[in-house]
């Protein structure tokens, strides 16, 4: 057997069978939108991998860099007429492509090892936070504007008699974002939810990991999540997150995402968050509206509180992707790039002035879009959940 | 599979024997335009007329191309159904010179409801362009060519048109006064809006309700008659085709369609087309 | 050439593709970003004595985007921008590489649409809707693409740039340039009519016992002089396809359905509603609904839209034809398609435009049973032929492009095909734009040149 007719044999063929050139993924691609050529859409990437598997074509450097640039938002799985399973066929071949030794690939990895390690990471964070001060952060690195010292958890849950919940923490989540997780913390309390935090028994869930193509480290963090004595229902509020981590544990625990969870509450929200005049403008994470499907969920829940704007491109990624940002640093600017357009246009066109938040669920958006340049607060609905929320006194009295 | 031709052997013997022997040959219908008075020498050719076959219900008619726009709606207006094109001449003239009348909206404007023609070329062959349904895309848009030739491309002798319902209602209003744009761009898809000597003319059709539920909503109209004046264009029309536009192509289609150059020379002349 | 003119093996072999089942093996592809960039690819390849072929989203089902061997592509996807709108005469400026559903959108706030909405509108661009006529559902009442183009700005196969508008010339070159697949020049900009949103849209979806029924009452829809917007029929087996995923209440138990929508002011709606319902309920229908809300109405159309892709779901490949007959002969070639289909050992299904007799049949198979190619063209020759029979015509929107070509003759006469040459030799007199496409093979009408494969290289 030559070594073409080996390569991507784990991609199933009836999966590359139920695409029939159709065309109509090409708007969902961010990459085909900001390039407009068929090398970088869902359609050609389909295309080239069946062909390569086939031994048609060889697998060039071409070819290589038009599955690299995939950010494997799943954009184009909804917008599939014929139901092609995008991931299933993008999956294996970037695990394949990552399963050797690539030396374009060692700063990426590198970063993922810092993630993995809560010590590095803590560590990292640390040098980030003076590196910020000293304004010497390099572009690549996209990372929010980082508290320090970071806030702490309290120790004693509020609300001890409620339902258990496992809060699970992760990686970048709980270095950069713990005031998300101690906004989570307030509204699940605030629900009667007796809430525990995963911490870094857990660290990080492998999802960046598996996003990348490297499944093997992946897979050993999952396999320690699966060992893991826990409660049986996680909340994860990162979209990216709960994506993965609801595959990896089906079977043996509940996974949801803290947007589906708040929505489950909607009616005792309605009584416990207040009115406020501001207006919210929602940014999908891919992860949440394409692979998890949750999009009416955050836009109801917001509208609680907020006047609440959509943008109109179809739930376009940020080009954030995991650690596709930092990975394919061009491809990714130029996508962000489109965003910022849309949200200007929105922000000019729906409402001049009174936009005041752009809220996103995961921090890979959030990090990332705060990179650009937009004059409006980005943060998660969670913070701003918590923050409408009518009278703090409440939290364990209910 | 291929069609039926209808005999249009005299038709044909006509423009070759004309085209034998004369230096140019003029298609006349009734002449409603004035342009064929242009060149008293030269011969002239008719189009046959009569309607060859109607069917209400798919809402097309075949017409020879020399019949007159009278007798053609006297038929339709028998089913309550129209052709909307400003009732003078030939239905053959008004394609040739593409008369449009002044409607606003493009699914009544002449192009978009020939649905086929047959021509008799400079050259006595026949060709059709199009095709005897409401959609079609099968090869090259000869109709669209066709519609507003000035006679240049060759004798068109048959057409097939789509017809429309005639709507419940029609109303003509007018304002001697100016009026301001709001009012007629929150108007829904007026049938036709133009001004004349300072007037605005609005005509208005569709259910009777919602006709009269417009007109209420507009300010210093009041309801008129079908004004006259739509009978003033053709000639006009030709002098404002521009000189220069995409003149070789324009020039090579003529060559193409009548390497002798004689059909309707005179306006080729006129417009400055053959030196 | 300052453009940069791409030669990897990747890109060719996917530029090489549209949505039909053929490929073709260019020799380069270029993205130009402006009209002087399209120009200079035009004069470039011509120095070379290489065809060029323009290309959009490649979404086309006809082949007409598919490359001669050894072309040049030009693919004016990266050439997207909307340059003006003029919300007072209702008309908008747009570069080829828009996207037909992206103009429509940025038009939402003035309250204006681009009418014409092909069911590829989400992908398709408005430069290969003005190559090939595109159609859609609402062109029933609105027109087709033709009756929305005001002017076009093109490149012609000589390099020059040209307006090409209605008003300012002799001939309407505007008119024959819409439609002719790429093969009359590169049109750079285009200047759209924009039409008003309905007021008030009725979307209504009615069940028949069979598909004889549903026809029937198609042309008595018509006929009562009742125009709507748009009139669709779904037989049972697309039906129960899409139904599976899109959830829009589709009656299940017809035989055929009919999507009829009505759009305009307030009692014209009210009134044909209750016309049109009248007429199915005479025509035996067993269900009537009418939609409630805009997002039934999507609903309703997203099935209706996608539903070709739905077909997947049940066999690998499929062959998307698209003939028109005259509506009363419609249960008549219906009942000989699912004939030939049997005949043929195919599953054959059906969605299409009956409102203006525009057929859609659909064949089924897995191309990797042997011997099934053969039989899916028999049976759509066979097609191709029974719509002709019954006074059709070859297309109604997908247009003529490498597919049916050699059907030509099927329905014009060899002089008739002369003067559409004719046509073509005064834009393109070397047949250096999009060869071989539209007039059939064999004949003084087909292009002669052929470059071969590689030669510029």
């Amino acid at each position: 057997m030559n070594k073409t007719q080996g390569i991507f044999q784990l991609v199933n063929e009836e999966d590359l069978n139920t695409c029939v050139n159709c065309g109509l993924c090409l708007p969902h691609c961010p990459t085909y939108r900001v390039t407009g050529e068929d090398i970088y859409s869902p359609r050609g990437r389909i295309n080239l991998i069946r062909s390569v598997k086939h031994g048609d074509l060889e697998l060039t450097k071409e070819i290589v860099q038009a599955l690299d640039t995939c950010i494997q938002c799943m954009g184009c799985e909804p917008a599939c007429p014929s139901g092609v399973q995008y991931h299933s066929i993008i999956s294996p071949v970037k695990a394949e492509m990552h399963s050797g030794w690539r030396w374009r690939d060692a700063p990426l990895r590198c970063g993922l090892y810092v993630v993995t390690h809560m010590r590095c990471l803590r560590l990292f964070t640390r040098v980030i936070s003076i590196a910020q001060k000293l304004k010497i952060v390099p572009k690549q690195i996209s990372v929010p504007k980082i508290d320090f010292p970071r806030p702490r958890f309290n120790k004693k849950p509020q609300v001890r008699s409620g339902k258990e919940v496992l809060l699970f923490t992760g990686c970048v989540m709980d270095a950069w974002y713990r005031n998300i997780h101690l906004d989570t913390i307030t509204l699940l309390e605030a629900l009667g939810y007796s809430v525990k935090i995963s911490g870094d028994e857990y660290g990080c869930c492998g999802a960046l990991h598996e996003h990348a193509g490297f499944n093997k480290s992946a897979l050993k963090m999952q396999r320690k999540m699966q060992q893991s004595e826990s409660v049986s229902t996680i909340v994860v509020n990162s979209a990216g997150c709960s994506a993965s981590l609801k595959n990896a544990l089906a079977g043996s625990r509940v996974v949801l995402d803290i947007n589906e969870l708040l929505y489950r509450h909607i009616t005792d929200l309605q009584h416990l968050l207040v009115r406020r005049n501001e207006t919210v403008l929602i940014q999908e994470p891919c992860h949440l509206r394409h692979v998890q499907g949750i999009s009416k969920e955050v836009k109801e829940l917001l509208e609680i509180s907020f006047t609440v704007t959509q943008m109109e491109d179809d739930g376009l990624c940020c080009g954030a992707g995991g650690s596709f940002s930092f990975s394919q640093p061009a491809m990714a600017t130029a996508v962000r790039g489109r965003k910022l357009d849309e949200v200007n246009r929105v922000i000019i066109s729906v409402a001049p002035e009174t936009i005041s938040f752009i809220a996103s669920a995961n921090p890979g958006c959030l990090s990332f879009l705060a990179g650009g340049k937009i004059d409006v607060a980005i943060v998660h609905p969670v913070t701003l959940l918590a923050q409408s929320l009518s009278s703090l006194n409440a939290i364990g009295v209910i | 599979m291929l069609r039926q031709p209808v005999n249009l052997g005299s038709v044909v013997d006509d423009l070759q024997y004309q085209m034998a022997n004369s230096d140019v040959v003029n298609i006349v219908g009734t002449n409603s335009t004035g342009v064929a008075s242009s060149s008293p020498d030269a011969c002239a050719l008719k189009a046959p007329s009569g309607i060859i076959s109607y069917e209400p219900d798919e809402l097309m008619v075949s017409i020879f191309a020399g019949t007159s726009m009278s007798e053609i709606n006297f038929e339709l207006q028998r089913v309550r159904q129209r052709i909307v094109i400003p009732e003078w001449g030939t239905i053959g003239g008004a394609i040739a010179t593409c008369r449009n009348g002044l409607r606003e909206s493009h699914h009544q404007t002449l192009p978009n409801n020939v649905l086929q023609c047959t021509v008799v070329a400079a050259d006595g062959s026949l060709f059709q362009g199009g095709g005897q349904v409401v959609k079609n895309v099968s090869g090259f848009d000869l109709v669209k060519l066709l519609v507003g030739s000035w006679g240049l491309l060759g004798l068109i002798v048959e057409v097939t048109m789509r017809t429309e319902p005639i709507p419940q209602a029609s109303q003509w209003v007018q304002s001697p006064e100016p009026v301001a744009s709001e009012q007629i761009s929150n108007l829904y898809r007026p049938a036709v809006v133009t001004r004349v000597d300072g007037v605005m003319y609005v005509l208005l059709e569709g259910h009777k309700l919602d006709v009269e539920q417009e007109i209420s909503h507009l300010h210093g109209f009041a309801l008129c008659e079908s004004p006259n004046f739509i009978h003033s264009t053709s000639l006009t029309n030709l002098h404002r085709l521009s000189q220069d536009l995409p003149h070789s192509i324009e020039w090579d289609i003529r060559k193409q369609f009548d390497p002798t150059n004689k059909l309707n020379r005179h306006i080729a002349i006129q417009r400055n087309l053959f030196t | 050439m300052s453009g940069v003119v791409h030669t990897s093996t990747a890109e060719l072999f996917l530029v090489g593709q549209d949505a039909s089942n053929m490929m073709g093996n260019p020799a380069g592809v270029c993205y130009p970003t402006s009209t002087a960039e399209v120009q200079e690819a035009v004069r470039w390849a011509r120095s070379k004595g290489m065809a060029f072929i323009a290309r959009g989203a490649g979404t086309g089902l006809a082949g007409g985007a598919i490359p001669t061997a050894g072309s040049l592509v030009i693919c004016l996807t990266k050439m997207n921008n909307i340059r003006s709108v003029d919300v007072h005469r209702r008309a908008a400026w747009v570069e080829p590489g828009v996207l037909n559903a992206d103009l429509s959108r940025h038009t939402s706030r003035h309250g204006l649409h681009f009418a014409p909405d092909p069911s590829s509108q989400q992908s398709c661009t408005i430069g290969g809707n003005v190559a090939n006529n595109s159609g859609g559902p609402h062109c029933l009442s609105e027109g087709v693409t033709s009756a929305h183009i005001l002017a076009l700005e093109v490149v012609l196969p000589s390099g020059e740039v040209c307006i090409l508008d209605a008003e300012n010339s002799l001939f309407d070159l505007r008119g024959a340039f819409i439609g002719s697949e790429g093969m009359f020049g590169i049109a750079t900009a285009i200047e759209v009519r924009l039409v008003q949103n309905p007021p008030h849209v009725s979307t209504m979806v009615v069940g028949f016992a069979s598909v004889h029924e549903g026809a029937m009452a198609v042309s008595a829809i018509i006929a009562s002089g009742i125009i709507p917007s748009a009139l669709e029929m779904m037989d049972a087996p697309i039906t129960r396809a899409v139904e599976e995923y899109v959830h829009a209440g589709f009656p299940l138990d017809a035989a055929a359905m009919l999507i009829v929508e009505i759009d305009g002011l307030e009692h014209s709606v009210s009134d044909g509603t209750r016309q049109v319902k009248d007429i199915v309920l005479r025509f035996g229908a067993t269900s009537f609904k009418v939609a409630q809300s805009a997002a039934e109405r999507a609903l309703i159309w997203k099935g209706r839209k996608t539903a070709f892709g739905a077909i997947a779901r049940i066999q690998p490949n499929y062959y998307l034809h698209d003939t028109v007959v005259p509506r009363k002969k419609l249960a008549e070639v219906l009942s000989q398609v699912s004939a030939i289909a049997t005949e043929e050992q195919l599953q054959v299904m059906n969605v299409f435009h009956a409102g203006d007799g525009n057929l859609h049949p659909i064949l089924m198979f897995d191309k990797r049973v042997e011997g099934v190619m053969d039989r899916v063209h028999r049976a759509g020759s066979e097609i191709v032929r029974v719509s002709l029979e019954a006074g059709g015509v070859l297309s109604g929107e997908h247009g003529i492009g490498l597919e049916k070509r050699d059907f030509m003759r099927w329905m014009f006469t060899e002089n008739d095909l002369l003067f559409q040459q004719k046509l073509r030799a005064a834009f393109d007199p070397e047949g250096i734009s999009n060869p071989h496409k539209v007039l059939p093979r064999g004949s003084g009408c087909a292009d002669a040149s052929s470059i071969p494969p590689g030669s510029w290289m």
